[in-house]
């Protein structure tokens, strides 16, 4: 909603796209950190 | 003949072979896919280069792909304005209050509805599964007045009260403990060690286990939603 505001509506094209960047950046640390504590811990059959 | 005309020839025989192992038409499909991937990759190509450049230089006629001139102003703004750390926190706060709570709610209420009988069980949990075929658009505006009027708006109670009343995980609990047999109660750990062998870990079909498996199904899908 942020990015839209600020992408669409103060039309600050380069710091919507930043913001988006670092949130991408963000989740993707956390996805990582996530995968990689799960498949220690996952339980083979 | 030089070295570097052998190589050149070497390179362009060996470019060559490559091509005769592709068909004509593989080519022509691979060039239009590389277009077409192009075309779809424009956008957030212009994207990650806009984030690096200044508002003059994005409004700028004839436009660029490139930035004119680079700059992290972008970026540094990003860090400078947003609280992210208050936010990481307020989301992990909400996710986990909402997770445990529907955990333990969720699942004593569902033990309850499908071992226990008692006047009114079938009733409540039909109730249960009408409110959950509910949308939450319906609710939304009672729900926001009964906020307003406890001053829970624009608070992390306001958020989290209303998520970990809603029963959602209850029918699916309670199936799972309609799923097992009533002679196959929950055992306590210590006998399930007995019963399980000699290694000392819980056997794969125990009910703990099993229950283990619903509740870790149940959290991440409270967690997602």
């Amino acid at each position: 909603m942020m990015m839209y505001r600020v992408g669409f509506q103060n039309l600050q094209f380069g710091y919507a796209a930043a913001l988006s960047y670092v949130l991408v950046g963000m989740l993707m640390v956390l996805a990582f950190v996530q995968v990689s504590y799960f498949r220690r811990r996952a339980v083979h059959y | 003949m030089t070295d570097s005309a052998l190589l050149l020839r070497a390179s362009t025989a060996r470019s060559r072979s490559m091509l005769s192992r592709f068909s004509v038409k593989q080519v022509i499909y691979a060039l239009i896919a590389l277009t077409l991937s192009f075309v779809f990759l424009l956008p957030i190509i212009w994207m990650t280069f806009a984030s690096f450049r200044t508002i003059p230089d994005l409004s700028t006629y004839p436009p660029t792909l490139t930035p004119r001139s680079w700059t992290l102003d972008n970026y540094t703004q990003v860090f400078k304005e947003l609280p992210f750390l208050r936010l990481y926190r307020n989301t992990f706060l909400y996710a986990g209050t909402v997770t445990v709570s529907s955990l333990v709610l969720d699942s004593m209420a569902a033990y309850a509805l499908a071992r226990l009988r008692f006047r009114g069980s079938s009733a409540v949990f039909v109730i249960i599964i009408i409110l959950l075929m509910l949308p939450f658009q319906v609710t939304l505006v009672p729900l926001y007045q009964l906020m307003h009027s406890l001053g829970l708006i624009n608070t992390l109670p306001g958020l989290i009260i209303p998520r970990s009343l809603m029963r959602s995980a209850s029918s699916s609990c309670g199936s799972f403990f309609l799923g097992f047999p009533m002679t196959l109660r929950m055992l306590p750990v210590s006998m399930e060690r007995r019963s399980g062998g000699s290694s000392g870990r819980s056997s794969r079909r125990s009910p703990n286990r099993r229950f283990s498996h619903s509740v870790s199904s149940i959290s991440k899908a409270t967690g997602t939603i």
